[in-house]
């Protein structure tokens, strides 16, 4: 069955229009379900290899505090150091100053083809529309973003960008795209992948990639990888242009060592990925190959406002793991595209108001269910559900909630606090029940049951229940 | 101002709402590493092996270094390749002249690649020879017991694209070299980076994978689709 594809753009202004075309998808339910519970299951095989878990997600937390508390001096510390290993650090305020640098280090080294590795950042900029717009064919390398480009959509998983997809689709996909015979197998659409990108690896004139950790102390960038292609995109190309946000820091090696053991169990159930490549910076003299030319571009882009605001700060640890989104409920049934940005599931719900703004994605905080699952996943300690719950309060403090849900939330809040009310209201409710129910027997409430399903009412309370019992004796 | 001014004024205006306390050196603080690992009895060679293995990748143990080059022969018989390359560090040069013969009596193309400095030319030759080579041969610095990943670094007689381009990556490990953890070679890495200052130091942990289509792992996507270590 193929997904249906809905016209509404993905943007978190359309979140109830996306979520609508996608919850009663039972393909993309399904392909959800599977990836999400493999990965958490493969997770907490290897988290049991560590007792102190706990105390290792702690000393994450605060190597974090820290280094974000002191931001400038770390920064200045992993400039002057990348400096010293050769490497030519930038400063970007905001998206549009990033795409430029990289547009000028590309224009200048008269780039046709450039190699992406993943980078979360470089989606945040939209830096491939701007390549390609001034003629640079732009290739995506790692294999689902590679799917996702090709499809013309964008990732919905931090760390398995074509999760949405079925072989069926994806074999269609590359049958289409890239005229060969149709197939379905991973194996051989794999092969594929990896004989037209090989080709672009060898002759590619720069290659961009993300940044995973930024080593203070050694001045060195470190990728974290499985397919190789980090590594190809960074060492094949003359020109290497790293691309990371401001609070990716690390103090030294010995703190990269503690987060090495945390990203890869968190993101994908791994004790280590393929690759970890720690990067000081371009070819030395005396080396064979590498590139002759090391950039690193450090961007802002929003972060700064993250600091400012006490509540939020927090949200700069996160490490791009992607548990958060594994574990949470809401995800697992509307996949990470219904969020209309990229970053999705619950930290992106705290990001994409952030960086978008909070009026255009005032939803997103809404929906979680605040069961706390992803805070308490979260290698490092990020309070991320509590986040959640004040950015609500601030959307309801600058009128973003509609007056219908504020009059409902009124009068919830006066049966809660009145006993004799809140008895009345639930007998209430049971009696004027049967005019709602329809035939399978769950309860139709306008509008909202467009997308949930309410289980049907029992025919005596809890209280009555128990009463009931009590008297009997 | 420039943007790394703007962006350092922004930081600080920040951070001047809350109380920052002072730095702390997380160093010296002893990191707690009970994990299960190290409590096992199990030699730590034999849980090396079983990491790599687990890992995707295949693990063999050597007495002698003549016990692993007649394997390698053997294994080059095999795979049936056309193209080998070879890294000469000071272990695997006293191996070259033997392995040479046998490569030419087999009809093998072979590359050995001695620590020397190369010109632009012989470079671009020997990347050339790279992106059709079906195995390498290189020497690791250091091995993780708990994970079953090895430490290779860029350097003068080892191309960064040897461990990348070739179908098979054979790495070889002396046996003294194995950690518990990254933790406990620390001390290894730090020393390197301030001696030699490679371009790059890169974890391998088994053969290039993905599961990015249906969470069906697939291994060879980029990198190699072999990765086989040997301890001698």
């Amino acid at each position: 069955m193929t997904v249906q594809k809905t016209d509404t753009p993905l943007r978190p202004e359309n979140f109830f229009k996306l979520v609508e075309g996608r919850i009663h998808n039972i393909q993309l339910r399904r392909n959800l379900k599977r990836a999400t519970s493999t990965s958490l299951l493969k997770r907490s095989e290897v988290v049991a290899d560590f007792e102190n878990w706990e105390e290792m997600r702690t000393e994450a937390y605060e190597i974090k505090k820290q280094v974000i508390d002191h931001l400038s001096d770390y920064l200045e510390e992993f400039e002057n150091n990348a400096t010293k290993n050769g490497i030519t650090v930038h400063y970007a305020v905001d998206a549009v100053e990033a795409r430029n640098l990289v547009l000028d280090i590309c224009e200048r080294c008269h780039a046709k083809t450039v190699v992406k590795a993943k980078s979360m950042v470089s989606e945040e900029i939209d830096l491939r529309h701007a390549l390609e717009k001034i003629g640079i064919e732009t290739i995506e390398t790692d294999l689902g973003e590679y799917i996702v480009q090709l499809a013309n959509e964008i990732p919905s998983h931090i760390t398995a960008p074509a999760l949405h997809k079925s072989r069926e689709e994806i074999g269609e996909l590359f049958s289409e795209q890239l005229h060969i015979p149709f197939t379905s197998e991973p194996e051989k659409l794999t092969q594929v992948a990896r004989n037209v990108l090989r080709k672009k690896f060898l002759d590619a004139e720069v290659g961009i990639s993300g940044v995973n950790f930024a080593v203070a102390k050694t001045g060195s960038i470190c990728i974290v990888e499985n397919e190789g292609n980090a590594r190809l995109s960074t060492t094949m190309p003359r020109v290497h242009i790293a691309l990371m946000g401001i609070e990716k820091l690390l103090p030294d090696l010995n703190a990269l060592s503690l987060f090495l053991k945390l990203l890869a169990r968190s993101a994908t159930g791994q004790r280590m990925t393929s690759y970890t490549s720690l990067i000081n910076g371009p070819r030395r003299e005396t080396e064979p190959d590498g590139p002759d030319e090391m950039h690193v571009v450090i961007i802002d882009n929003g972060r700064t406002r993250m600091l400012s605001a006490e509540k939020l700060r927090e949200a700069l640890y996160c490490i791009r793991c992607g548990a958060c989104m594994n574990v949470c409920p809401v995800y697992q049934k509307i996949g990470g595209h219904s969020y209309g940005s990229i970053y999705s599931g619950p930290i992106g719900s705290v990001l994409t108001p952030i960086f978008n703004g909070i009026d255009k994605a005032k939803h997103l905080p809404y929906a979680s269910s605040l069961c706390g699952a992803c805070s308490e996943i979260c290698p490092v300690k990020i309070d991320i559900h509590h986040m959640l719950l004040w950015l609500r309060k601030r959307v309801v403090e600058r009128k973003g909630s509609k007056l219908f849900e504020r009059v409902i939330f009124r009068c919830w809040m006066l049966a809660m606090r009145s006993k004799p009310l809140y008895e009345f209201s639930s007998k209430l409710l049971r009696w004027f029940s049967p005019i709602m129910v329809t035939k399978n027997e769950s309860m139709r409430i306008p509008v909202w049951s467009k997308t949930r399903d309410f289980p049907p009412l029992a025919s005596q309370s809890f209280r009555e229940m128990w009463f009931r019992n009590k008297t009997n004796k | 101002m420039t943007s790394k001014e703007k962006i350092f004024r922004a930081i600080t205006s920040a951070s001047g709402q809350s109380h920052s306390p002072d730095k702390v050196d997380f160093t010296t603080r002893p990191r707690d590493n009970h994990s299960n690992f190290q409590k096992s009895n199990e030699d730590i060679i034999h849980r090396y092996m079983n990491a790599v293995e687990r890992s995707g990748g295949k693990a063999f143990r050597f007495i002698s270094l003549d016990e692993m080059l007649s394997w390698v022969k053997e294994f080059i018989k095999k795979d049936q390749c056309s193209r080998i390359y070879v890294s000469l560090d000071e272990t695997l040069c006293r191996l070259a002249e033997s392995i040479s013969k046998f490569a030419k009596e087999n009809d093998v193309e072979i590359k050995l690649h001695k620590d020397e400095l190369l010109t632009e030319s012989q470079r671009v030759e020997l990347r050339k020879y790279l992106e059709v080579t079906d195995i390498s041969l290189t020497k690791g610095l250091a091995g993780f017991a708990d994970t079953g990943a090895v430490a290779i670094y860029s350097q003068a007689g080892e191309a960064r694209a040897a461990t990348l381009l070739p179908t098979t990556h054979i790495c070889i490990l002396n046996k003294e070299n194995i950690y518990h953890d990254m933790d406990t070679a620390l001390p290894v890495l730090e020393k390197l980076m301030i001696e030699k200052n490679p371009s790059a130091i890169t974890f391998i942990c088994g053969p290039s994978r993905t599961a990015d289509i249906e969470k069906v792992l697939v291994t060879g996507v980029h990198g190699p689709k072999n990765f086989i270590l040997c301890i001698i």
